[in-house]
């Protein structure tokens, strides 16, 4: 194995890794209030499940960015191709978007859904504008994903 | 297709009809009661409605109670089960029968309470003597002084017995006997001559003596008193299990406390509506917003019910802020829940939902991107609202999941993606979005922009509705042709052309936006902070990469899915049933997380960029009085039908 398919692994690794911890840190933040508030109010619970899943996507995201390196290196066709040095750098460059952006972003929109969860809990009719200002944060973590996926697939082996 | 136009009611009637003239409006649920006064009507009817409160509070505890006994299961999407108008005067006839359930249920909920007091005592008394059950004497009479001997009984330190035992020996005239351990702790009892008290004290002292009261058990031996308590422990388990059955053997009641609940509920919002009357001696004053299309037929009824009774119909004042109910057809309608999620539109604004219906499906569309998903969804779910009999307007939201399914099945072909794969052959690949994403990326920002401009033709059309065409074209117009004066400068054939319009309709946005100043100068200075509102348009466009984005994910994952899958796929009839299993779990959590990602951001695209445009929001909802129920809607009296 050569330091250039080592650097694209590492690549891949990041990826996942670092939307991974931020989405679920930002689940289980999420989740900690959606549990709370529905003690206070269980017939609003349906309605913060929705909040709650909201910080999930950056880590399939992150996800996602992984597999499609594993995808165009062939690890997952058994045989890894050749990476240089070069092109394993460049892995990491544009897997570092999604990382990075991923691991903040989930976090805080978690924050965002939490305070929307204790709005919902006050006032159930207002859900979907919890919903919507949650979702403000998330285009960025979509932005990230688009820049990383179009690094990703420019760089030919 | 719009807002619907109201009426406001005004209604003077005898008080004698005013339960008949409640009850018929409450069948009707076209009828929204406003406050009529400034303070609400004082009096009785204040303690009448607190006591329908508090019993309908007591019949919900009380349902809550019996929940797990109930085999009725919850209803879904207002699925609720029918029930015959004679089986709820019955139920209601028996109102007092129920309210004994109730008590009941309520004095077992006491006795409960109790016996947990009483267990944890006799828990805790058990602990303390069990040690002590080898003394087979009631301490009373054991412990019990005499002239010259005094005895104590109590607790030490394990670790101190030996130096204790050593210390009595020496006092001679004191003795020691050890009942039982009693966790680290050991149960004594000391006999000491009147002489040795102090010395003998002061050891036991030494030796962490903590004397025991037995008190409480007059003249028991510890053995007898603990067995009282085991008795007494079983006692309270046999009555609870007592309890247990006979609240299960309410379970037949459950349908009679739904009816009850469903009918005190009623009453409820009928007194509160009562409450914003105004009232003399002998008659009341309604006052209330009624849709125009329900005006007349409203008005025969009352008629029908009070002949007495005075009514008037008005047109809404410009004072007034009538509630709002939107009427869309039946493509349109599912969408007012998105509409509705955001806020409802001005009475003299716009309803926004047939514009935007389309858009929400396309874009809800674009972003789930798999045909088997969406065939699934426009499948899937009209099938099961046909099994559970789920009436149209109690599950619009499955209906808005199954025109998106429908969306689906359309973007899907196009991506070509079918549960992952790619079936078409490649010459009919339309769009590639893995290997070939720019023109991908284009079709998203096109739609954007239709998307957007709509918005704008929408405000451009309000504005010379209400006769103000300059509006329409200083705010919407010399935008529309300023952005599309900007897209014909990317090409280098049209460029010159491009130049001039945007140069035209930046001056007459720097020019017309304020249009209402007369110094020039800050006219100017407005338009050139309204012309600084191009990066806002730059910033709304990329916004739609996100249809982009969220197809992607899509795809790829399922993509994904499936190559995992395949691996698996040939290790024989067990790697097949394993893959089969897998395919399903997959691709439904697929689904599951997709939908949810498409339904989201399909409103956010509406609600941010879309309704930014033009949307004048601030409408309240228009609630009329009517009976919404929670378990059982029971069926309105045949007569009364007519």
């Amino acid at each position: 194995m050569t330091i250039g398919q080592i650097l694209a692994l590492v690549g891949a690794a990041l990826a996942v890794i670092l939307s991974g911890m931020g989405s679920s840190k930002g689940v289980g933040l999420a989740g900690e209030t959606a549990a709370g508030v529905s003690s206070e109010n269980p017939e609003v619970s349906s309605k913060l499940l929705v909040l709650q899943l909201l910080p999930a996507t950056q880590g399939i995201y992150g996800f996602l960015i992984g597999v499609i390196v594993l995808i165009n290196t062939n690890v997952l066709g058994g045989q890894m191709r050749d990476v240089t040095l070069l092109q394993g750098i460049s892995y990491i460059v544009a897997c570092l978007p999604v990382a990075i952006v991923g691991y903040y972003s989930a976090i805080r929109q978690a924050k965002v859904s939490a305070a929307g969860m204790l709005m919902t809990g006050q006032r159930p009719e207002m859900s979907g504008k919890g919903v919507t200002m949650a979702v403000m944060v998330e285009t960025y973590a979509v932005f990230a994903l688009l820049v990383s996926f179009l690094m990703v697939n420019a760089i030919k082996l | 297709m719009a807002i619907v136009e109201m009426k406001r009611l005004t209604l003077l009637a005898p008080k004698a009809d005013r339960e008949k003239l409640l009850r018929t409006l409450q069948r009707l649920g076209c009828v929204q009661v406003e406050s009529a006064q400034e303070e609400p009507a004082a009096g009785t009817d204040e303690a009448e409605l607190t006591r329908t409160q508090e019993l309908l509070q007591r019949l919900a505890w009380a349902l809550r109670k019996l929940s797990k006994y109930d085999d009725a299961g919850k209803p879904m999407f207002g699925a609720y089960p029918e029930i015959p108008h004679e089986e709820a005067e019955r139920a209601l006839a028996d109102q007092a029968r129920y309210v004994g359930l109730v008590e009941r249920l309520e004095g077992f909920e006491r006795r409960q309470g109790e016996l947990r007091g009483i267990e944890a005592r006799s828990q805790a008394a058990l602990q303390q003597y069990t040690p002590w059950q080898a003394m087979d004497e009631a301490p009373a009479r054991a412990l019990a002084p005499t002239a010259r001997v005094l005895y104590v009984a109590g607790t030490i330190q394990a670790r101190n017995l030996q130096k204790l035992e050593e210390t009595f020996l020496q006092l001679e005239y004191a003795a020691l006997s050890v009942v039982g351990p009693s966790r680290e702790k050991l149960c004594v009892v000391a006999a000491m001559h009147r002489q040795v008290e102090k010395e003998a004290m002061a050891a036991l002292e030494e030796a962490g003596f903590a004397g025991e009261s037995f008190a409480a058990l007059g003249d028991q031996t510890p053995a007898q008193y603990v067995q009282g308590l085991h008795t007494q422990l079983e006692e309270v388990t046999r009555e609870r299990a007592q309890i247990d059955a006979d609240t299960a053997a309410m379970a037949g009641d459950i349908r009679g406390l739904k009816i009850l609940y469903e009918a005190t509920a009623q009453r409820l919002e009928r007194q509160k509506a009562a409450q914003r009357f105004a009232v003399t001696e002998t008659t009341f004053l309604l006052r209330g917003w009624v849709p125009a299309p329900a005006a007349e037929p409203t008005a025969e009824r009352i008629r029908k019910i009070s002949p007495a009774c005075a009514m008037e119909f008005t047109d809404p004042t410009d004072e007034d802020a009538p509630p709002i109910q939107l009427s869309n057809n039946r493509f349109a309608s599912p969408f007012e829940s998105v509409v509705e999620g955001y806020s409802l539109p001005d009475y003299r604004g716009i309803d926004p939902t047939a514009v935007m219906a389309p858009f929400y499906a396309c874009l809800f569309g674009m972003m789930v991107s798999d045909a088997g998903y969406g065939l699934i969804m426009a499948l899937l779910i009209p099938v099961f609202m046909k099994v559970k009999k789920i009436k149209f307007e109690n599950a619009k939201m499955l209906y808005l999941l199954t025109y998106g399914g429908i969306a689906t099945v359309i973007w899907g072909l196009v991506y070509n993606t079918v549960f992952g794969f790619n079936p078409l052959p490649d010459s009919l690949w339309l769009l590639d979005s893995v290997n070939n994403s720019l023109p991908v990326m284009a079709v998203c920002l096109a739609v954007g922009a239709l998307h957007l401009f709509t918005g704008l033709g929408v405000a451009a059309y309000m504005n010379f509705k209400r006769g103000d065409p300059l509006a329409a074209l200083a705010d919407q117009i010399a935008w529309f042709t300023l952005l599309c004066g900007a897209g014909l400068l990317l090409l280098p054939q049209t460029k010159q052309a491009g130049t001039v319009v945007v140069a035209a309709s930046a001056v007459i946005i720097l020019l017309f936006t304020k249009r209402g100043e007369r110094n020039p100068f800050k006219r100017i200075f407005g338009g050139l902070g309204a012309l600084y509102g191009v990066t806002s348009w730059v910033s709304d466009l990329l916004s739609y990469m996100r249809l982009f984005g969220m197809g992607l994910a899509t795809g790829v994952i399922g993509m994904v899915f499936n190559q995992l899958i395949g691996m698996i796929w040939g290790a024989g009839i067990v790697g097949k049933a394993i893959g089969a299993a897998l395919f399903v779990f997959c691709h439904g959590f697929n689904l599951g997380i997709n939908v949810l990602g498409a339904y989201v951001h399909s409103c956010r695209l509406q609600y941010i960029e879309f309704f930014g445009k033009f949307y004048e929001d601030g409408g309240r909802p228009f609630s009329p009085l009517t009976s919404k129920p929670k378990y059982v809607s029971i069926e309105p009296e045949r007569g009364d039908a007519a």
